[in-house]
């Protein structure tokens, strides 16, 4: 047996992220969320309607004795009905495209343009629901959604929403260097380092993994770039993580 | 390996963004090559338990119990289609057999090794998790380290050492995948066959009976997709450790001062 080989590399590597144009042409970059995440919060949403129902369904036992027979398993039935397909549409509209499972895993259902889930779009997209539970436990929803390359499912596609990761967005604490720069060390370093913001925002990933790596690949990785600068401030060092976190140090500016 | 020419973004990810993103590796990369691979592999083994379950009379619990073997032995020649796709390496079907049949014995001693070590840790029920963990990289480590199968269980135990918690959650979720997938199968194989062409339930029922042949083909399909989020935990796992993603952003460095002088 030959299985084909060729393989062309896309032109670029995957990610679980999906660029979106808007009208005025600004690109954007969403992570989406795909079968296994929204999964998982659909399994908590799950939780939180039987934690609701549970409680109503031992009203409606209840009812059938004050009520008469079937009554309070009527009024269980309607407000189980509305429970099933109001549940998604109220929070997703209360709660700026998120359920309370959604909002557990940091997923928010959006429209393809990057705009906030109007009622009408949450009311399409959870109609369709029918459509992706068939024959039963999203089995159509979840194929649809594996394959489509913004893992939607029919719900989306009809109403042209999208669910995204949010990424939290923390303010990262001021990177300290190690022992703090002394002015000595610094005097080999110019006041305004030749390096473009791209380059300090590298030195700045490597920084915040000291410790996490072993101290000989922190020194291979420096390596591999300290020489570059190095080179363009005609500079030496002796050693490359040091230097590096001199150059970032003085490159954004901080005094120890 | 090249990691500048990795298939993925090489960052850090949560598990569940690792199962999002095995699902678009086996989708998108090369659907052609995974489906190639399984028909060779998968099909026969799908064909096997359903000789075991209706020629041989096999009662469901061991029908599993076979199914399971196999996939667990599948996830193997998976792992190595992974390695081979994630940084851009031509893979024929001669090349994936020679290098399946090369490791075959230290893989499967290694399999052994590990699931004896968890059988011992079951026994003691507290270590169980610890040993479930211990064996979870295995497969990387025989097939694409190159360990023998002592080394290689002791590789993988070493690989887990500090990350027990994450390695279970990530076991746990595809554990989950797995049963997703049984099923999904279930539901689309018995909606065609019961609903669609009113046929009854001619293959057997995953809740009636303990299993069906739907739930079985639902087993085999989870294999690439679990073999590849395995892969690619472990190739999270690096880039933590091993700062792959730094790596790739200094490579760029250089390439690109390499460009300024040229």
């Amino acid at each position: 047996m030959t299985i084909a080989t060729a393989r062309a590399l896309p032109h670029e590597p995957l990610d679980t992220t999906a660029d979106v144009e808007t009208p005025e042409h600004i690109r954007f970059r969403y992570r989406v969320a795909g079968p296994s995440k929204r999964a998982v919060a659909y399994g908590i949403d799950t939780l939180v309607r039987l934690t609701i129902a549970v409680p109503i369904l031992m009203l409606g036992a209840l009812g059938d004795v004050v009520g008469g027979e079937g009554f309070g398993m009527g009024v269980l039935f309607v407000f189980l009905f509305a429970l099933e397909w109001g549940y998604f549409v109220v929070l997703e509209t209360l709660m700026g495209g998120q359920s309370l499972g959604k909002r557990a895993l940091g997923l928010r259902v959006v429209k393809q343009g990057g705009f906030p889930l109007s009622f009408g779009d949450s009311v399409l997209r959870n109609l369709l629901r029918a459509a992706d539970l068939l024959p039963g436990m999203y089995a159509i929803g979840v194929v649809v959604m594996s394959v489509d390359p913004y893992f939607r499912r029919l719900g989306d596609m009809v109403a042209g929403t999208l669910v995204v990761s949010e990424i939290p967005s923390k303010v990262a604490n001021p990177l300290e260097i190690s022992p703090p720069p002394l002015e000595k060390e610094l005097a080999r370093i110019p006041q305004r380092p030749p390096v473009s913001p791209a380059e300090i925002e590298a030195i700045e990933l490597l920084l915040r993994r000291i410790g996490q790596l072993s101290h000989a690949r922190e020194e291979e990785l420096a390596g591999m770039i300290a020489p570059i600068i190095a080179h363009r401030m005609r500079a030496r060092y002796r050693d490359p993580v040091r230097f590096l976190a001199l150059v970032y140090h003085r490159a954004t500016g901080r005094r120890s | 390996m090249n990691l500048e020419r990795a298939a993925i973004v090489l960052r850090q990810r949560s598990t569940l963004e690792g199962l999002d993103l095995a699902v678009r590796f086996v989708l998108s990369l090369d659907l052609s090559l995974y489906v190639k691979v399984g028909a060779v592999l998968l099909s026969p083994c799908l064909v096997l338990c359903a000789l075991a379950r209706y020629w041989g009379q096999w009662s469901w619990w061991w029908v599993w119990l076979l199914a399971w073997c196999l996939a667990t032995l599948m996830q193997g020649a998976f792992t190595v289609v992974a390695g081979r796709l994630m940084f851009s390496e031509d893979i024929s079907g001669r090349t994936l057999w020679r290098e399946l049949s090369r490791k075959l014995p230290s893989y499967i001693g290694a399999l052994l090794v590990t699931r004896v070590v968890l059988a011992l840790g079951s026994s003691l029920v507290l270590l169980a998790p610890q040993s479930w963990a211990r064996g979870a990289f295995v497969y990387e480590a025989v097939l694409l380290e190159g360990a023998g199968a002592r080394e290689a269980s002791r590789r993988a135990a070493r690989f887990v050492r500090y990350h027990v918690g994450h390695t279970l959650g990530m076991l746990v979720a595809l554990v989950g995948l797995q049963i997703g997938c049984v099923v999904v199968f279930e539901y689309l194989g018995q909606g065609l066959v019961e609903f669609v062409l009113q046929l009854g339930k001619p293959f057997g029922d995953l809740f009636d009976d303990g299993g069906s042949l739907f739930a079985l083909a639902g087993l085999f399909v989870s294999v690439p997709f679990s073999a590849t989020a395995r892969f690619l935990s472990y190739i999270d796992a690096r880039t933590r450790r091993d700062g792959w993603d730094i790596q790739v952003r200094f490579a760029a460095i250089d390439t690109k001062e390499d460009a300024r002088f040229a």
